[in-house]
């Protein structure tokens, strides 16, 4: 599998837009559910669905894209800047991960467990991030209860991505 | 799913579990002294929880606004401008060791006092 293929067509360009407008309605739809605030940071993902269906629609730079353009929009309508910052950092580090999984493993980890994964590292990044700028190492203490997050709600992704998955792989053209 | 996607989850609900049960051994849960507030990593001020009328505290900075209310030997957050408010909805924290954060305004009030423990080696 090719980490990035040499063309930004016409086509790329259009489904890296609709993936990403469709990541921004699904976080703005679980934002209203009111059960998964109470823990800083922790949230059911839905919207991450999007970045993995954009790994296995083109390929890892292509998810990269997809994934940083979804942090910085969301943060600008619904975040502050330093929400950008945590959860930037979260994207750059799961998605570097979820790359090394599909680029090595693809055959023993799937989609869901890339999602687990995923979600998993990114709770890491963000919260190393987190301990870097509020210079408090005690921030880590939240980590084991994302990281339950991470594993039931990555789950859940990676099973409703790897659903759609069937259907955009069979409509797919480079 | 693989039969490593079934290891992966199980490990991680494993390991979260065991991380719980050693950070709810190590944090010993005593009554706390004093609340320090830190913005952007940097201590904004030391309040004592004994006080005996309670101390109401605005805290303005460059990142948000949060009040904070010191009562009781407790402390709790009753007013910010952050999109989220999980710091208020965390309630009040009384014990050492115990945290509010506000991510988006850098704030963390952290409860410290004289039997407050960081780490214990044998």
């Amino acid at each position: 599998m090719p980490l990035r293929t040499k063309t930004m067509n016409a086509h790329k360009i259009t489904t890296a837009g609709l993936l990403v407008s469709c990541g921004l309605v699904l976080h703005y739809a679980e934002s209203l559910i009111p059960i998964f605030q109470v823990i800083p940071g922790g949230k059911l993902g839905l919207a991450n669905v999007v970045t993995l269906l954009a790994f296995s629609w083109y390929d890892a730079g292509f998810a990269l894209l997809v994934g940083l353009l979804r942090c910085f929009l969301s943060s600008l309508f619904s975040g502050t800047l330093t929400m950008m910052l945590y959860s930037g950092a979260g994207t750059l580090f799961s998605i570097m991960v979820m790359t090394c999984l599909k680029q090595f493993f693809s055959k023993q980890i799937s989609t869901v467990g890339r999602s687990m994964l995923g979600a998993f590292f990114f709770n890491v990044g963000q919260t190393v991030v987190c301990a870097v700028v509020l210079e408090n190492v005690l921030i880590f203490s939240y980590l084991p209860v994302l990281t339950i997050l991470a594993a039931v709600c990555g789950l859940l992704t990676g099973i409703a991505a790897k659903q759609t998955e069937h259907i955009i792989l069979s409509h797919r053209r480079r | 799913m693989t039969k490593w996607d079934k290891l992966i989850f199980c490990v991680l609900i494993a390991g979260a579990v065991f991380a719980l049960f050693v950070q709810g051994f190590l944090f010993s849960g005593s009554q706390g002294m004093q609340a320090v507030v830190e913005v952007d990593g940097r201590e904004y001020g030391r309040y004592s929880l004994q006080e005996k009328n309670g101390k109401t505290l605005a805290i303005r900075t460059e990142f948000g606004y949060n009040k904070i209310v010191i009562e009781n030997g407790s402390v709790k957050v009753t007013e910010s401008d952050c999109p989220d408010h999980l710091e208020m909805a965390a309630g009040s924290i009384q014990n050492n060791g115990e945290m509010l954060v506000c991510l988006p305004n850098r704030l963390v009030i952290r409860i410290e006092g004289k039997g407050s423990v960081d780490a214990v080696t044998y």
